[in-house]
């Protein structure tokens, strides 16, 4: 029983309250999000994007009025402007597009999750074109290619003049073409974009993410538009070659201006004179590589996976996506990928000479299966592979748990991460990183809304469901765990 | 129903229990928030307060997915942000010595007031190894004040 007053608590209590959140987080934690505000204001938007066309249509084409509204549209550059649909005014989902400019940290709210690369690109994924914008920490800024004119789209952006005040004052060059509360839509000619004095060069911009290092330990700092952060995972690849050079925990020191990075290289690879790119750990239990997107690949695809050490692990199928179903591919360092960090579950701890393995499992993974049997489950990217009966060691920490067996792996062959079951008959229990709100019963797995294998919901929380599955499925069920576009949907009426 | 800045904040407490690093916790609160304004309405401490949890969980797992490497020798040094920490009020110290679930725990109990049962349903632990968390921190913390004031003089 709780004391009714335990004068600690009072103490404690203070010192939490103690806590404030600084003004600057908050107030950019509160500032309007674009996207909520353009849903809003689209449909009105619309509305009078049509009604002005319908207006028009309705009009002999060689009316005065037409022409003299044309010409207004138009504008000065008329003469080399493309015509666009004036539904069309924002950009669409695959158009061909040039990053100007981003330091955006994926959110779920934004059109574009991340963009990884300034200058010219084929497609993009643009998911939303009324979603896109500035999000709770960064912004991103797109011009489609569009013939000789690049169509400009700018979201508002306190922090930087990043009105329609443009070089020289020569606003003969600039075409608004629309605008709301979140963005202006203009068009402008090529040559003039480039060097348009609130967009940084592209060469400014690549100096801000490489620099010649001269050691193997090496500080730089980098600008907090970059999106880094403390503790972030940083694993620098070199910049031209696209070579990985290993991972490291950066500091955690935050600077007037960004954070100071200290990257210590595992490999022995000598940095002096490179010029450095870093990849940096993502939501989602993945994480980007900022690098060119220059790749065809599909995906799909089967390629090579490098852990966080550099080191190359077996070939696994490269994830489609983060939230934002970006397009990725896997060959090198040097075309963005978003992969599933190996190990997720457990990490391997040691392999002796007797074979004994011995794998440790994050906690909310096991409390749902305290009772032995225990069965641990090895998962490659070819196969998965039962390692028999687990015995649960000493508890390492506050959240993990070891588990061994005396089973030996196949030789050269390693898992991505373990899994530790429980035998049910024909059929296994296990807890799926896969959360559901589906009602507790049958349900089946799903990927991209492909069935996988029916599963018995016996407990579902926000951070996992424990399922009941046929063991014949089990395969099938941890290849889908937790990857993208996994659902379990609940089939009980 | 909390006012955005209210929430934020009772977010932000609830995150530096969570990590005891007030860096982290503005991380963690800014994905937290995200999530809650992708939910629509549902603005409300316990689903950001799960928000929060959850993406500490999902940062936990990739740790363990990811062997450290030693870092220089300046990066060993408490970080200005747990300086502040501790400025703020000196038993943080003391918290920061406790593990994740029994700050956890204290805090929901008592800043936020719930029971233990809330806490369990929350943190998906049972009850009774709420009430024996809550106890275990708060007898720290107990010598840990006594140990302090005896070494203020």
């Amino acid at each position: 029983m709780t004391p009714a007053h335990d004068p600690i608590d009072d103490h404690i209590r203070r010192a939490f309250l103690a806590v404030e959140l600084r003004d600057e987080v908050r107030d950019d934690l509160l500032r309007p999000e674009p996207r909520r505000r353009g849903r809003l204001l689209a449909p009105l938007l619309l509305a009078a994007v049509t009604l002005l066309t319908l207006t028009l249509a309705a009009l002999p084409s060689d009316s005065p009025t037409w022409n003299v509204l044309l010409a207004g549209l138009r504008g000065p550059v008329a003469a080399d402007a493309i015509p666009l649909d004036p539904l069309d005014r924002w950009i669409p989902a695959g158009s061909a597009v040039e990053v100007l400019e981003f330091g955006l940290l994926g959110t779920s709210s934004l059109g574009v999750q991340r963009l990884d690369q300034t200058g010219p690109v084929g497609e993009i994924a643009v998911l939303d074109p009324t979603g896109w914008g500035r999000g709770p920490t960064g912004y991103v800024r797109l011009a489609r290619v569009d013939g000789p004119l690049r169509i400009v789209a700018i979201p508002p952006d306190p922090d930087r003049d990043a009105g329609i005040t443009l070089i020289d004052g020569e606003r003969r060059y600039i075409e608004y073409l629309a605008t709301d509360a979140d963005r202006s839509l203009i068009r402008i000619e090529r040559d003039v974009l480039t060097s348009w004095s609130v967009l940084p060069t592209l060469e400014q911009l690549q100096q801000h993410w490489a620099g010649p290092f001269t050691s193997l330990r090496s500080t730089v700092e980098v600008p907090r538009r970059e999106g880094i952060r403390p503790r972030d995972v940083l694993c620098p690849y070199d910049a031209d070659s696209g070579m990985p050079l290993g991972c490291s925990r950066q500091s955690g020191q935050r600077a007037e201006n960004g954070i100071v990075v200290s990257a210590i290289v595992d490999g022995g690879l000598d940095l002096s004179g490179r010029a450095l790119r870093f990849a940096t750990e993502l939501p989602d239990d993945r994480f980007g590589l900022s690098v060119p997107s220059t790749s065809g690949a599909q995906p799909g695809d089967i390629v090579q996976l490098i852990d966080g050490d550099g080191l190359a692990l077996d070939e696994v199928e490269v994830v489609v996506a983060l939230k934002g179903r970006v397009r990725v591919s896997l060959t090198r360092f040097d075309v963005p990928r978003w992969v599933r960090v190996p190990g997720l579950h457990a990490e391997l701890v040691a392999a002796s000479a007797t074979h004994i393995v011995d794998a440790r499992l994050f906690e909310p993974d096991v409390p749902w299966l305290t009772q032995p049997p225990y069965e641990l489950v090895a998962v490659g990217t070819d196969r998965v592979l039962s390692l028999g009966t687990a015995t649960r060691e000493d508890d390492v920490d506050t959240w993990s748990r070891t588990f061994s067996v005396a089973r030996p792996l196949p030789p050269g062959w390693r898992p991505l991460h373990y899994r530790v079951v429980s035998p049910d008959g024909d059929a296994v229990r296990l807890n799926l990183i896969t959360r559901t709100e589906a009602p507790l019963g049958p349900a089946v797995l799903e990927r991209d809304g492909t069935s996988l294998a029916p599963v018995e919901i016996l407990k579902a929380t926000t951070f996992g469901t424990l399922v009941r599955v046929a063991r014949s499925d089990l395969d099938a069920v941890l290849r889908a765990d937790g990857g993208p576009g996994t659902e379990i949907v609940g089939t009980s009426d | 129903m909390d006012d955005p800045a209210t929430l934020l904040r009772r977010g932000y407490r609830y995150a530096v229990a969570l990590t005891g690093d007030p860096v982290d916790a503005e991380d963690l609160l800014q994905e937290g928030w995200a999530a809650v304004l992708s939910a629509g309405d549902r603005r409300d401490a316990p689903y950001l307060y799960r928000a929060i949890r959850s993406r500490w969980i999902d940062r936990y797992r990739r740790a363990r997915a990811r062997p450290e490497v030693v870092l220089e020798p300046h990066e060993q040094a408490v970080s200005p942000e747990v300086d502040r920490l501790i400025e703020a009020d000196a038993l943080w110290a003391g918290l920061l010595q406790l593990p994740e679930p029994q700050r956890e725990a204290l805090y929901l109990h008592l800043v936020e007031g719930w029971t233990a049962a809330e806490i369990a349903a929350q943190t998906g632990r049972p009850r009774n190894t709420v009430l024996s968390q809550l106890h275990r921190g708060r007898a720290h913390l107990r010598d840990w004040l006594a140990t302090h004031l005896e070494e203020a003089g």
